[in-house]
């Protein structure tokens, strides 16, 4: 039956990507004591997690129909950089224009421009990690004939869960 | 700057900055629950699987019916054919006995590192959850891919973003609201 093909063939990859989320939310559980002191680190979490997720999903989906079409293949690579600028470039001007409207927020209620800052740093240190982990996740799995457009997205957007909330946890660890 | 360049950073740079503004809402909710974090151990473990989880299945529920739309074997209104209520309750079923894994999992993972954890509660606050977001995300899912199509926008790449965005919002909501309703 079609019903238990669709929840077959979804089943095991939203758990497997369940579980390397889960290590994102142990990371946030053992920094709890940061976390709920300074509560305006939770607030970040989303915004942080989803830019990143989502630049690295973009990033995967188009490497992955390049990779198809063979405009990215040996010895051409000038797609693959031109991908690799405007998603990189993408990230950063979200980081710093997250962060603006944060600080906009946090001066409204009276929270620490810290706090801004502490996204903005995160965000630089996430962005050559996404960058890096979605472009090797799309050209592994076209190597291993898995259809990158099933693979990356999920895997990207799971992994993107830990990558944040280390760099998030590592920048309040340095700034505040 | 190229012009390949500029286009490809304003479609880019739309869809991020709209889903960035949409998570802001999704953060002030989990920044008021930090007192059920505390109180809940294992609780805000379960929290990022139990979101990108929801995400995932909205995005695939969006992505089938995109596919269905454009081959025409679903026409863009409620009806009781098979692509659509199949697909729904894939997806709805999806969401519980996904959420019932995904805690035992994460559970599972915690309890191999010695740290505890409230089974009873965290697997309420799943199935509760699970059951809630789920009905909510697949009826929103099958609304923006419907409407999407009708206006003649590529269901594939509205619901992705769109569906992981709503997904954040509404199962961080739904989280809370099982917490509160277990007391």
């Amino acid at each position: 039956m079609r019903f238990w093909r669709t929840v077959a063939e979804s089943y095991f990859i939203l758990v497997a990507c369940a579980l390397i989320s889960t290590f994102s939310g142990l990371l946030a559980e053992s920094n709890l004591g940061l976390l709920t002191t300074f509560s305006f680190l939770l607030f970040m979490v989303p915004v942080i997690n989803d830019i990143a997720g989502n630049v690295g999903s973009i990033l995967g989906a188009r490497l992955s129909s390049a990779l198809h079409l063979g405009t990215i293949a040996r010895g051409q690579r000038r797609e693959l950089y031109f991908n690799l600028k405007a998603l990189s470039l993408s990230s950063l001007v979200m980081y710093a224009a997250a962060s603006v409207f944060f600080l906009l927020y946090l001066l409204l209620v009276g929270g620490s421009a810290r706090y801004a800052l502490v996204m903005l740093v995160s965000g630089l240190l996430l962005t050559p990690a996404v960058i890096l982990s979605s472009t090797l996740l799309a050209l592994f799995s076209f190597a291993r004939g898995l259809d990158p457009d099933n693979v990356t997205g999920p895997v990207i957007t799971s992994l993107c869960d830990v990558l944040g909330m280390s760099s998030l946890i590592l920048s309040a660890r340095l700034i505040l | 700057m190229e012009k390949a360049l500029k286009i490809l950073l304003f479609q880019s740079l739309s869809v991020l900055l709209f889903c960035a503004l949409a998570d802001f809402g999704a953060g002030s909710v989990l920044e008021g629950m930090k007192e059920q974090f505390r109180a809940l151990p294992g609780l805000l473990t379960v929290v990022p699987p139990l979101v990108g989880l929801r995400g995932n299945i909205g995005c695939a529920l969006g992505s089938r019916l995109g596919t269905a739309l454009h081959l025409g074997t679903l026409k863009p209104r409620l009806s009781r054919s098979w692509e659509l209520v199949g697909n729904a309750l894939a997806s709805l079923f999806l969401s519980v006995v996904g959420s019932i894994t995904v805690v035992l999992v994460s559970l599972l993972v915690r309890g191999s590192l010695g740290l505890s954890f409230d089974l009873l509660s965290l697997l309420w606050i799943a199935a509760v959850s699970g059951m809630l977001a789920g009905v909510l995300i697949t009826f929103l899912t099958i609304l923006v891919a419907f409407q999407a199509f009708r206006r003649g926008w590529d269901p594939d790449t509205v619901t992705g973003p769109v569906m992981t965005t709503a997904g954040d919002i509404i199962t961080v909501l739904c989280i809370y609201l099982a917490v509160l309703w277990w007391g």
